[in-house]
């Protein structure tokens, strides 16, 4: 039985440029579930980052309809998409984008001390450290971000993305910087992931992601196809 | 918690603490010490009687206007626009020789005390007497020439009671009246008159009672124009307005350019508004500046399920904790900065030699809220960065 957590219905993104418009997304029909991890590619400028964006809830789609554990989120408020971002979807960057001032422990805190689902910072705390922990981390949770490698900055951005509990990652180039060994730490890891039942969604130039991926999805010129 | 432990981990926080504590302490400092002073001033010098008698002149109804007077509280008494002058025979000065004629007159217009005590509020009805350092017993005002041999030194009668007597000494009805000279003037000065000393001139109404069978001069003239004081130098706005709305302009008839007296305070208070618009400036500047470095860590928060309310929160607390430290740190420091003040100010200018510079509560006050309005200003800032910034072009950059 297909777990659909996320559908894209007819989906269109038009980008204006000087009196051109440009076609960025081209009726995308596509569904994301649970379990699975996609790999999307495509060469610069094919969409891949439009389309990510809109699955990352932080862009909107010209006409479509995107369905979200069954609910259309098209006329969801700033407030009620900034919720969903929180609690349903985690992020993961080629930069890290960690906070430079919070050491590893606190970066991995930062989104789940808004999430009233946790009932006390105590329990943050302790699930901050188990994230650590599953990303090989424990011994480092005292460090500051430039205190750690690449490898590691994105270590603990991927169990930053997991604080939450949520039903999709999605990850942007996020090897882009990493040498091979930690890129294979890192696929693996989101390999896991997908087998604990979530959605791992990932934008990827590398050769070697084809390996890890059940799902390829290639983009070209604003069209979605399945290889 | 952690918004705390960010808050300190960033260098950038002490710079700006220290920056505003310094500033803030300098400013707040240069207020206590004008306010020090101005207290100074008007419990001291700008109470003196002098600075506090007005004159009414022309009156068309001297009655009516003493009832007027009579009607204002803070009015202390009033008397008419002239030296009431008592000639006298001063016993007592010198056992050999008694001194020849003294000139009395009524404070106002007196000399200023170079030796000893001003006549004041508080001895004014004590038959207190400041006189020249050097008495000149046949001083001739005319040729204004006088033979140097004969000046007594009254420097040695500093504090010392002398007796007052009507001339005719053969005169049965002698009368005599005791009088403390407690402060000496510059005799040199070309307006004094070496012969003649001062005292409040309600004494020399006494004198003139007591004096009133004997032959000798005493002088008043204008029925038209009338003097009076005010209690407290303080009350002069409040007492001017009324006795305008009563038709009665007032005029003072001695003052001092404050502007110019205390030259030195009013640069230091220039360099005090330069400074705080500075601070105010550099403070929109570096908060500007932090915004900008800062937008990539704002749109990530926004990007895992931060909202406007969360970040503005976030804001607030960040710019309320800078500004609390450095409020804090700036109290003691201003403690510092008024006892370095407090050692040289006055080995540059003597009007700040008597003055004791303290914290004024009032200013503190005062810059708590221009704190508050830099706080603000800070805010306003971030919520406009914050709404100008864009998650998909700060990630995107």
């Amino acid at each position: 039985m297909k777990n659909v957590v996320l559908k894209l219905h007819n989906i269109k993104k038009i980008y204006k440029v000087k009196d051109e418009n440009i076609l960025a997304l081209d009726n995308i029909n596509i569904d994301f579930e649970l379990g699975k991890f996609y790999l999307i590619i495509g060469h610069s400028g094919s969409g891949k980052s439009t389309l990510l964006h809109l699955l990352g809830l932080i862009d909107n789609a010209d006409s479509g309809e995107i369905i979200f554990n069954d609910n259309n989120i098209s006329n969801l408020n700033s407030k009620e998409l900034a919720k969903l971002r929180n609690e349903k979807i985690g992020y993961i960057f080629q930069e890290f984008y960690l906070d430079k001032y919070l050491k590893a422990y606190e970066n991995i805190m930062v989104p789940m001390l808004i999430n009233k689902n946790f009932s006390n910072k105590k329990e943050i705390f302790k699930r901050s450290l188990l994230l650590l922990d599953k990303v090989g981390l424990e011994k480092r949770k005292n460090h500051f971000p430039k205190q750690l490698s690449g490898g590691e900055q994105q270590r603990v951005c991927i169990a930053r993305a997991l604080a939450n509990y949520p039903d999709i990652i999605l990850a942007d180039e996020p090897t882009g910087n990493l040498d091979i060994n930690n890129e294979k730490y890192i696929f693996n890891l989101l390999k896991e992931l997908a087998s604990e039942n979530k959605c791992v969604i990932m934008v990827s130039h590398s050769s070697d992601a084809k390996n890890y991926a059940d799902v390829i999805l290639e983009m070209d010129n604003g069209r979605l196809k399945r290889i | 918690m952690l918004l705390i432990k960010k808050f300190f981990r960033q260098k950038s926080n002490y710079f700006l603490i220290i920056l505003i504590s310094i500033c803030f302490a300098f400013s707040l400092t240069i207020s206590s010490i004008s306010n020090s002073i101005h207290a100074y001033w008007e419990n001291t010098i700008l109470n003196e009687i002098i600075f506090r008698t007005y004159e009414l002149r022309d009156l068309p109804n001297v009655d009516e206007a003493k009832k007027i007077l009579d009607n204002i509280s803070e009015v202390e008494g009033y008397f008419p626009s002239s030296d009431y002058t008592v000639n006298t025979w001063v016993k007592g000065i010198n056992s050999d020789k008694d001194l020849p004629v003294m000139s009395l007159y009524g404070i106002v217009g007196s000399q200023k005390v170079v030796v000893g005590e001003e006549i004041t509020n508080d001895n004014k009805d004590e038959n207190v007497l400041i006189c020249p350092n050097k008495y000149l017993p046949y001083y001739s005002t005319e040729l204004r020439d006088y033979d140097e041999s004969k000046e007594i030194d009254l420097t040695r009668f500093l504090n010392k009671t002398i007796s007052l007597v009507s001339h005719e000494e053969s005169d049965n009805k002698q009368k005599t009246a005791h009088f403390k000279i407690i402060g000496l003037y510059e005799a040199d000065n070309e307006y004094a008159d070496p012969r003649a000393c001062y005292t409040y001139y309600t004494n020399i109404e006494e004198l003139r009672n007591l004096f009133e069978t004997s032959k000798y001069e005493i002088t008043s003239s204008s029925d038209h124009d009338l003097l009076f004081q005010i209690k407290n130098i303080v009350d002069e706005e409040k007492v001017l307005k009324e006795l305008e709305n009563n038709g009665l302009y007032a005029t003072k008839i001695a003052g001092i350019n404050t502007q110019i007296a205390l030259k030195s305070l009013y640069s230091l208070i220039s360099v005090k508004k330069v400074i705080t618009i500075s601070l105010i400036l550099i403070l929109i500047f570096i908060t500007l500046y932090k915004e900008k470095i800062n937008r990539s860590n704002l749109s990530i928060n926004k990007l895992i399920g931060y909202d406007n309310k969360n970040i503005i929160k976030q804001t607030i607390f960040n710019n309320a904790l800078l500004l609390f430290c450095s409020f804090i740190i700036l109290i003691p420091l201003t403690h510092i900065y008024l006892q370095v003040f407090q050692y040289y100010l006055p080995l540059y200018d003597n009007n700040f030699k008597d003055v004791t510079f303290a914290l004024a509560f009032s200013n503190l006050i005062n810059i708590f809220f221009i704190i508050m309005f830099i706080m603000i200003i800070l805010i306003v800032i971030s919520f406009l960065s914050n709404h100008k910034s864009n998650i998909l072009e700060d990630i995107s950059s």
